[in-house]
């Protein structure tokens, strides 16, 4: 089973690619903040590899159906307060990694659900986009 | 809520962090704390335990509990300790979570408080390159 990236065509960019880039090592960065990075791209790439070796089905509880949607999350705690959740569904032979946001614990907020529920909306069309054409995609290494 | 910065758009962050020493070191690390979860959440399901039973029978909270099941914390030898025991963790599923042929002879001992048994088996694991715990 392969792991692939959705590509957004008229974004021009790769949503879950786009947002690991955030932990992306820079030379500024002190060692605490390097080993930081590292740790949350390796705990993220760990459950990934979990959920493939499962042949991309959601293998509670690492990864799970969202309720309501018809692909499928990972989770995982960056700090104590928030949650990165990353979006996927299983496509013939690929985990597609759709689209990714952090969630804060505390988000009580009409205007945080909100946004939350937009994210999982462009999702769902994101992922009807790759289905109408499944060549729109990168490849995760 | 998404924040995209345009240099941002082709950089594969995953890909440059695993040339990082480190890298390898964490990845280990998660997938212990994965194999912990998942056998966790086996064991609390098949038992039928909500998560907060769990949690005040090992003296914790449901919080740490649902840490523990989605592989997000490191616990201590004392927790696991109590979590084996209310889940009734037998050595093929500790040797699951560490990946390694695990006999657990504090049963036979308390039962029998035979020495010979100990030392049959010390012998035996040592053939088999095992772990006694």
């Amino acid at each position: 089973m392969e792991v692939v990236y959705y590509y957004d065509a008229n974004a021009g960019y790769c949503p879950v690619k786009t947002y690991l880039a955030k932990y992306r090592i820079t030379k500024k960065d002190t060692i605490k903040k390097k080993n930081y990075k590292i740790k949350i791209l390796s705990n993220v790439n760990a459950k990934i590899e979990h959920v493939v070796q499962n042949c991309g089905n959601p293998t509670p509880p690492i990864s799970s159906k969202l309720s309501g949607y018809d692909y499928f999350e990972i989770k995982h705690r960056k700090d104590t307060n928030i949650l990165i959740r990353i979006f996927y569904f299983r496509y013939e032979n690929k985990t597609v990694l759709l689209n990714a946001l952090e969630k804060p614990d505390n988000y009580d907020t009409k205007k945080e659900k909100r946004k939350i529920d937009k994210q999982l909306e462009i999702t769902k069309e994101y992922k009807n986009k790759f289905i109408k054409n499944p060549k729109l995609y990168e490849k995760y290494k | 809520m998404k924040n995209i910065n345009k240099k941002n758009k082709n950089i594969d962050a995953m890909d440059e962090a695993r040339e990082k020493k480190k890298f390898q070191e964490y990845t280990k690390d998660a997938n212990l704390r994965i194999r912990l979860a998942v056998e966790v959440y086996n064991a609390r399901r098949s038992l039928d335990i909500s998560q907060q039973k769990l949690a005040k029978e090992i003296s914790s909270t449901q919080k740490v509990v649902s840490k523990i099941e989605n592989a997000d914390v490191n616990i201590g030898i004392d927790l696991l300790f109590r979590i084996s025991e209310k889940l009734n963790f037998n050595s093929s599923i500790l040797g699951r979570i560490f990946a390694q042929d695990i006999q657990v002879l504090f049963f036979p001992l308390r039962e029998s408080a035979d020495s010979s048994l100990l030392e049959t088996k010390k012998k035996n694991s040592i053939l088999n390159n095992s772990v006694i715990i």
